[in-house]
């Protein structure tokens, strides 16, 4: 069985795309996308989802729009994922007392929150994971999500790469499908790579937005990486 | 090919070592005792099963060389792309993100560890909130099946903080006595702490090494309940899921599983929550139910590699054991937990987590070779 990227969305500095290269140089953060789709209209049940949780399930929203995957998978990867929760609880407590902390924030410091909270809003019921390898967190989990649809673990799965409220604010998401194309393979470690070479999911959005074939590595300082064989689909 | 787990290191509430953790929860002891690592004044409850082991340095990072110390004693550990590495944890090395040293708390402490025993196949740390080192017991069990390494190391890890004891507190989950799953009177959980160290290969490959086989990783299954983030789905909709994957993944039918090992965490949400998904699995009180958290507390990202050893090790002797602290079964519950140590056939498991986000995880363990 193959799989393939059928879809992606992206958000870094230079603005948010998406299935296509980024047009114009929107400014600011995530956290003041202006266009962002309000959260009461594309997340019923939100609560009060922290910041970090409720830009994912926006960009999913660009993503998917109303349509709805049975058994959909979630990956996240990411390095700094509750880095401003832990740090925002923490203040919570030093401000108010160790008995006194909130629990809807706490409950945002663990780095599955955010894959949660998107489960929840899309009603994913498929497998999730968080998955961290240091700077090579989002090209492993593209290759765990390529992995999980080609063997069969679910029908389709929506990979995040994301790392938000931390100084370079970088969010890439991707649809991978069941019999889409040619597909990509995945692989990951952690030394001896086969070559040396810089690359993260926004460089994979990048080489699809080109539809060009690629091989994308991305290699940590502390020695991960992670490798992905890009094809076009024909 | 089948996985087995050939070696296994700990460090629990009961100090470092398999046996000493085999010892108590044969013996249904527990070790939830009063908090000495910082003052929880003001908090709902002072306890919590804090291991006494002394460790330098970052907390998680010490206990887990201590488990990796038992597990992997005499082991050739030169650097070998075919040996994967898969840590569960929930917050790593969180002191570290407090102190501003790092954005991540996750990435150096696997680093470190996977140099420290030669790892340089896949290598990651997997967060699944309290399913995490069962999420990583699943990774492992993939890499293998897919053939991407020989042998997987798996480690679940979780340090006892303040930070973290402070947000139990505010979700109001922690117990002011000893946990007591499934209990009448439960009142919530008991916080721990632990590390875990497994290898997993294949049986073949763990025979031709000459090493015994602790359990068999049968089956895997992992899916949410899109339901919300702390509360679990009133009839364990993600949990039945994880359980029948795991079962088709194992070949096996419900009647072939012997019994239950619960996540109860004896809160009473998430143990009404097993009790609906035990029924809709195998009939009311349709197997044994098992469930450690009462002698080694819930030690959230290691809890999952935690009960699948504890429940490799009572598997192993065909035994069932008692859920400590339990006295009265609640009424409202249709399970069957343990009450006393017994003898018990089939030595077949399922073996159940939950956390927060609606993620489920449930693994297919049969017993290895009698210790």
């Amino acid at each position: 069985m193959s799989a393939g990227i059928t879809g992606f969305v992206s958000w870094a500095s230079g603005g948010i795309a998406v299935n296509a290269p980024a047009r114009g140089a929107a400014k600011g953060r995530l956290g003041e996308w202006a266009e962002a789709p309000p959260l009461s209209k594309i997340h019923p049940r939100a609560r009060r989802p922290h910041p970090t949780s409720r830009q994912l399930v926006q960009l999913a929203n660009a993503l998917l729009g109303e349509r709805r995957i049975e058994g959909l998978g979630l990956v996240l990867g990411t390095a700094a994922g509750c880095a401003q929760p832990d740090r925002e609880f923490q203040a919570e407590l030093d401000a108010k007392g160790w008995p006194l902390g909130g629990p809807s924030l706490f409950v945002y410091t663990l780095p599955t929150a955010a894959a949660g909270e998107l489960s929840i809003a899309i009603g994913a019921t498929g497998p999730l994971l968080t998955v961290n390898a240091g700077t090579a967190s989002g090209l492993l989990a593209v290759a765990r999500g390529l992995e999980w649809v080609a063997t069969g673990r679910c029908p389709a799965a929506l990979v995040c790469s994301a790392e938000q409220g931390v100084e370079n604010e970088q969010v890439a998401m991707f649809l991978i499908e069941r019999e889409a194309g040619r597909g990509a393979t995945g692989n990951s470690g952690f030394a001896d790579p086969p070559s040396a070479a810089a690359g993260d999911a926004l460089e994979l959005t990048r080489a699809l937005a080109a539809a060009a074939p690629s091989r994308l590595i991305s290699i940590d300082p502390l020695g991960y990486w992670a490798a992905l064989e890009l094809e076009a689909a024909r | 090919m089948r996985v087995a787990i050939s070696r296994a290191g700990a460090v629990t509430a009961h100090g470092a070592g398999v046996p000493a953790l085999e010892k108590a929860l044969r013996d249904a002891q527990t070790a939830v005792r009063p908090l000495t690592r910082f003052d929880p004044t003001g908090l709902c409850s002072t306890l919590a099963a804090e291991s006494p082991v002394v460790t330098t340095g970052s907390r998680p990072d010490g206990l887990l060389s201590l488990a990796a110390d038992e597990a992997l004693a005499g082991l050739d550990l030169k650097p070998d792309a075919r040996r994967g590495l898969m840590i569960g944890t929930t917050k790593g090395r969180l002191a570290d993100v407090l102190e501003r040293r790092t954005d991540d708390p996750f990435a150096g402490l696997c680093a470190e560890f996977a140099r420290r025993v030669g790892a340089r196949g896949p290598v990651r740390t997997l967060g699944a909130a309290c399913a995490s080192s069962s999420a990583a017991l699943g990774e492992a069990f993939d890499a293998l099946q897919l053939g991407q390494c020989d042998e997987v190391i798996v480690a679940g890890v979780e340090a006892l903080h303040r930070f973290v004891y402070s947000g139990f507190h505010a979700l109001k989950a922690l117990s002011p006595e000893p946990a007591r799953p499934f209990d009448a009177q439960r009142k919530g959980l008991s916080m721990g702490e632990a590390a875990v160290v497994l290898l997993l290969e294949s049986e073949e490959r763990a025979r031709a090494h000459g090493r015994k086989v602790l359990a068999y990783l049968d089956g895997y299954g992992l899916a949410m309940d899109a339901h919300d983030q702390t509360a679990p789905h009133p009839k364990g909709a993600g949990l039945q899921s994880a359980c029948r994957q795991a079962m088709a993944r194992a070949g096996w039918e419900p009647k072939t599983v012997g019994r239950y090992h619960a996540h109860g965490t004896a809160t009473p949400h998430n143990d009404r929550m097993e009790s609906a998904a035990c029924e809709a699995l195998f009939g009311p009180r349709g197997v044994p139910l098992t469930a450690a958290k009462g002698s080694v507390g819930h030690t959230l990202g290691a809890a999952g590699a935690l009960d699948a050893l504890i429940c490799g090790l009572a598997l192993r002797r065909r035994e069932l054991w008692a859920v400590t602290n339990l006295v009265e079964v609640d009424p409202a519950l249709t399970v069957a937990p343990v009450r006393e140590r017994q003898r018990h056939e089939p030595p077949t498991a399922l073996v159940a987590t939950a956390g927060f986000g609606g993620v489920n995880t449930s693994l297919a363990l049969s017993a290895g070779d009698a210790p």
